[in-house]
């Protein structure tokens, strides 16, 4: 009887240890190094670079961000990278010469050598596939985008406030623009922060052909010429009130847009605001309006367009996919316009910190980065970098990078 | 629904409880004053009261109990690690007791109920958040938390061969709840059970057990947030303060744990006329996962992994007045973080989280303790009580833990020396009165620190986390203390004692901490 519990237990005691649960041994932390060279055409084949590329890899998942930069050469080795879901940009600047060979214009002008991936999946014990990451020249339209304020403010009793957003635009050449066939528009940001955007049908999520507005605006909705000299700005503004000088509003905002170039100002019941002294622009398309064109305080895209109004008209208007769509939500707030790349002049992804970038609605061509004030209701703004000054003329960083480009602002509408 | 059926449990037990310790009788003695004494002698220097194989309970000598006590204890003072609290006060109630209806039968039994009240509480989501895993969701915030235990465990044993063979079991089921009053908030349940079927062999003047261990946990956390215009950063710690961080802005975060354990444990004694030695080891194997609710879809973090190695020798030696006792606990626990890298699939056929990778010991604990403890009581004529007594202990403990990719690390050594005189005289008139006097002093040696900052504009977790353990941890300490019971013994052996118990403990840069008990309890 002895025996044959004593056999029972041992046959039990070895099931048991069999069992036992154990974290993996042996293994390194880091995934292997990796080897890049960077090429565009001649550049780093046969000729060095001037200006070394800085690659830029964020990891989502630790939310770390490593910096390494090329040799002349274009080599770089990745080391030391933990395991995760990466984001890697690629910046490097080109002299006049360097644009003039690669681009076959003798009368280029300094230009900016950028390269993204989006979704890298880095695994302990193995390599990714780096070859799809490609270097291309960023084009820069003299409109851009300089301040965007979008995350409010707080209230002397200490509520929240965000009635006092704006964006600012500026003309970065010395050339007077015409603005009549520009538009501002806000980007989808289904699924909310930190969630990769959904899968329109024929797009790769991160790497989008077209970006898919929620909202767009004309700026200039009077048929008279509008231009913005060279050099200057104009401020565009939820609301274009005295909002730190009257109690009415909001006297801790940091800002008083009654001087506002524009106005996103929707005359409907609704709105008991008053339609302020700046010139009101056209709503062309938000389905599920409501009185305030306010974005998500987490950061939401900001793009500017320029297209014809038969252009306008002929974008087509989509519905997201019935399976990223929430029951709650009625079927208008799904619907977006869907404009190809090629009309977007210029793009701002905002998101609710910087490492952050697993939510980006634009393919690198357009921004290959994200800008973010890194809170909420903060009463900061972010602001483009100052690339170089001539006399009183300011030219603003632009390399279709916000997270290079941008900076954050103490002080919004200061500079 | 769990809870609802747990509290039915409880009230069963409860009643079952309160019939067996209202049912059991003390032994008829010459002096009823001394039997309080007599338990207490029993409790301090019986192997078999503290163990867990059961079994052993029929090859053994043993006492009749019962026991209800209701209790304050309080700790307030600036001694405290970064996430525990500053002030706590508790109320408690314990009984317990044991009946042994014949030779063949041991039934044992207990229940534990408190309230705690923790003030100004930080980075902590969990009842406790030392219990091992270091997967935990963190918010700055200085609040408070109200929590209550309940617990209960039984041990039941009977003999199968005729003074050869018994069987036994040893279970226990620990329920709590708390919850921090302001945003964000968390709300922790968490529940444990463990059983230990165990067999004992007779041999004599040698006796073997075996027992096996099996554990299993879980944890439900919620954070809510009541006023969602204000939104909150949330550090979701992966040990050692390394983190990842969100801003918490929907109404509620729920975090899960789920854990089990397997394990066994030898126990071993040899007895003479005036000596016995126990030897017993145990280890246990546990892991516990844990998972978020993001996206509205199960989104699985890590893994925690636990080696834990435990002895103890117990050797005593009867003098015609003394009885000798030393004690060696060795122990050992070895543990492993692994984090699980999941992406969120978005396409229309998946929709959910997936696994991409693992990251394995990513987060490492090495924590060994050994302590020896070296008591000598003096003993009645009947050798049934212990008038004085005197304890000498010395402990050596090792803590170790690592993240090493981001070169952040603890560790250090304590040395702890103690001892402990005490008394136990009787007043006359039924008057029982004990006295203790408690001293302890530890020197930290080898202390090393190392934190790699996450945010570099955001200093927040090393200052009021990392750096404030560490100060907590690399001081050396004194602590003195003492305890007086007082106490009345009925005719029939019964007694109610009275005790106030108390411990004050300082380092040498200021910090301190008050322990205050009081108690009142019913012996019988």
């Amino acid at each position: 009887m002895i025996r044959k519990v004593f056999y029972i237990l041992l046959t039990i005691s070895l099931c048991l240890f069999f069992s036992c649960q154990r974290d993996t041994e042996g293994v390194d932390s880091y995934i292997s190094p990796i080897k890049l060279h960077l090429v565009y055409k001649q550049i780093g084949e046969n000729l060095e670079y001037t200006n070394v590329p800085k690659i830029s890899l964020v990891n989502n998942t630790e939310q770390i961000t490593y910096t390494f930069y090329a040799d002349k050469k274009g080599n770089v080795i990745l080391e030391k990278l933990l395991p995760g879901e990466y984001t890697i940009n690629v910046t490097s600047s080109l002299t006049a010469q360097e644009m003039a060979l690669v681009t076959e214009n003798p009368e280029a002008q300094e230009g900016t050598l950028s390269g993204f991936l989006a979704n890298v999946k880095m695994r302990l014990g193995s390599q990714p596939d780096l070859s799809s990451l490609l270097l291309m020249v960023s084009s820069s339209n003299p409109v851009i985008i300089k301040e965007l304020y979008y995350a409010g403010s707080r209230t002397p009793s200490n509520m929240t406030y965000r009635n006092d957003g704006f964006y600012t635009i500026h003309n970065n050449s010395l050339d007077d623009v015409k603005l009549n066939d520009y538009y501002i528009a806000s980007v989808e940001n289904f699924g909310g922060k930190g969630i990769a955007g959904p899968q329109w049908p024929g797009e790769e999520t991160g790497n989008y052909k077209n970006i898919y507005a929620m909202t767009i605006w004309k700026i200039v909705s009077s048929n008279s010429s509008y231009y913005l000299k060279g050099g200057e700005d104009a401020t565009i503004a939820v609301m274009a009130a005295p909002h730190n000088k009257n109690a009415d509003y909001n006297l801790n905002s940091p800002v008083d847009l009654s001087n506002a170039d524009f106005e996103a100002y929707i005359s409907n019941p609704s709105n008991s605001y008053p339609d302020f002294q700046a010139q009101n622009m056209k709503l062309i398309f938000w389905p599920s309006f409501s009185y305030l064109w306010r974005i998500s305080v987490f950061g939401q895209g900001i793009v500017l367009i320029k297209a014809t109004e038969e252009e306008m008209n002929s974008f087509e208007t989509v519905t997201l996919p019935e399976s990223f769509q929430d029951p709650f939500e009625d079927e208008e707030y799904w619907l977006c316009k869907k404009i190809p790349n090629k009309y977007i002049v210029d793009a701002v992804d905002l998101s609710e910190n910087k490492s952050s970038t697993v939510s980006k609605r634009f393919p690198p061509v357009l921004d290959a980065g994200v800008a973010s004030v890194e809170a909420t209701y903060n009463s900061k703004s972010v602001i483009r970098k100052v690339q170089k000054q001539e006399g009183d003329f300011i030219i603003y960083q632009d390399t279709n990078n916000s997270s290079e480009d941008f900076e954050i602002n103490d002080n919004p509408l200061s500079k | 629904m769990i809870l609802f059926n747990i509290r039915k449990i409880f009230i069963a037990f409860f009643c079952f409880a309160f019939a067996v310790l209202g049912s059991s009788h003390a032994k008829a003695q010459n002096n009823n004053d001394e039997l309080y004494f007599h338990r207490l002698l029993y409790k301090q220097t019986s192997f078999d009261y503290n163990s867990i194989v059961a079994s052993d309970m029929i090859y053994s000598n043993n006492q009749e109990f019962s026991d209800i006590a209701i209790k304050y204890s309080g700790e307030y003072g600036t001694y405290h690690r970064p996430q525990t609290a500053k002030n706590q006060t508790g109320y408690i109630f314990d009984a317990q007791g044991c009946v042994i209806p014949s030779e063949k039968i041991y039934m044992g039994g207990g229940f534990h109920f408190s309230q705690n009240y923790k003030n100004s509480v930080r980075f902590n989501s969990l009842i406790d958040p030392y219990r091992g895993t270091p997967y935990q969701l963190a918010d700055s915030t200085d609040s408070n938390w109200r929590i209550q235990n309940y617990s209960m465990w039984t041990k039941l044993a009977t003999e199968i061969i005729d003074k050869k063979l018994s069987a036994g079991v040893f279970l226990s089921l620990n329920v709590a709840r708390g919850a921090k009053m302001i945003d964000p908030r968390p709300k922790s349940n968490n529940n444990r059970i463990e059983a230990v079927p165990s067999l004992t062999l007779n041999l004599g003047k040698n006796r073997i057990g075996g027992a096996f261990v099996y554990e299993r946990f879980n944890e439900l956390t919620n954070f809510i947030l009541y006023n969602t215009s204000e939104t909150q950063k949330i550090y979701a710690f992966k040990g050692l303060g390394q983190y990842t961080f969100d801003i918490f802005s929907t109404t509620e975060r729920e975090r899960r744990y789920d854990g089990h354990g397997i394990g066994g444990m030898i126990s071993y004694r040899y007895r003479e006329n005036n000596f016995e030695i126990d030897i017993q080891g145990k280890y246990t194997n546990y892991g516990e996962e844990v998972s978020d609710i993001e996206n509205n879809k199960p989104r699985l973090r890590g893994k925690y992994f636990s080696d834990k190695y435990f002895a103890i020798v117990d050797f005593k030696l009867y003098g015609d007045n003394f009885l000798n006792q030393i004690k060696i606990i060795p122990d050992i626990n070895k543990e492993s973080g692994k984090e699980i890298i999941q992406i969120y699939n978005s396409s229309e056929n998946v929709n959910a989280w997936q696994t991409d990778s693992e990251a394995p010991n990513r987060w490492k604990g090495n924590k060994k303790n050994f302590k020896a403890v070296y008591s000598l009581k003096s003993l009645s004529s009947d050798k049934n009580y212990s008038p004085y007594g005197i304890e000498v202990g010395y402990q050596n403990k090792s803590f170790d833990e690592k993240y090493e990719v981001m070169d952040t690390y603890i560790n250090f050594k304590n040395n702890i020396i103690s001892l402990s005189p005490e008394m136990n005289t009787l007043l006359g008139n039924h008057l029982l009165a004990s006295f203790k006097l408690n001293g302890e002093y530890c020197i930290v040696t080898d202390f090393n620190a190392n934190y790699k900052e996450r945010e570099e504009d955001n200093p927040t977790v090393k200052e009021m986390f990392f750096d404030k353990e560490t100060d907590i941890l690399s001081q050396n300490y004194y602590s003195l203390g003492g305890a007086a019971s007082i106490g009345y013994s009925f005719d029939n052996g019964n007694s109610l004692i009275m005790n106030v118990d108390y411990k004050y403990l300082r380092t040498e840069n200021g910090f301190y901490r008050h322990y205050p008990l009081i108690s009142l309890s019913y012996n019988f």
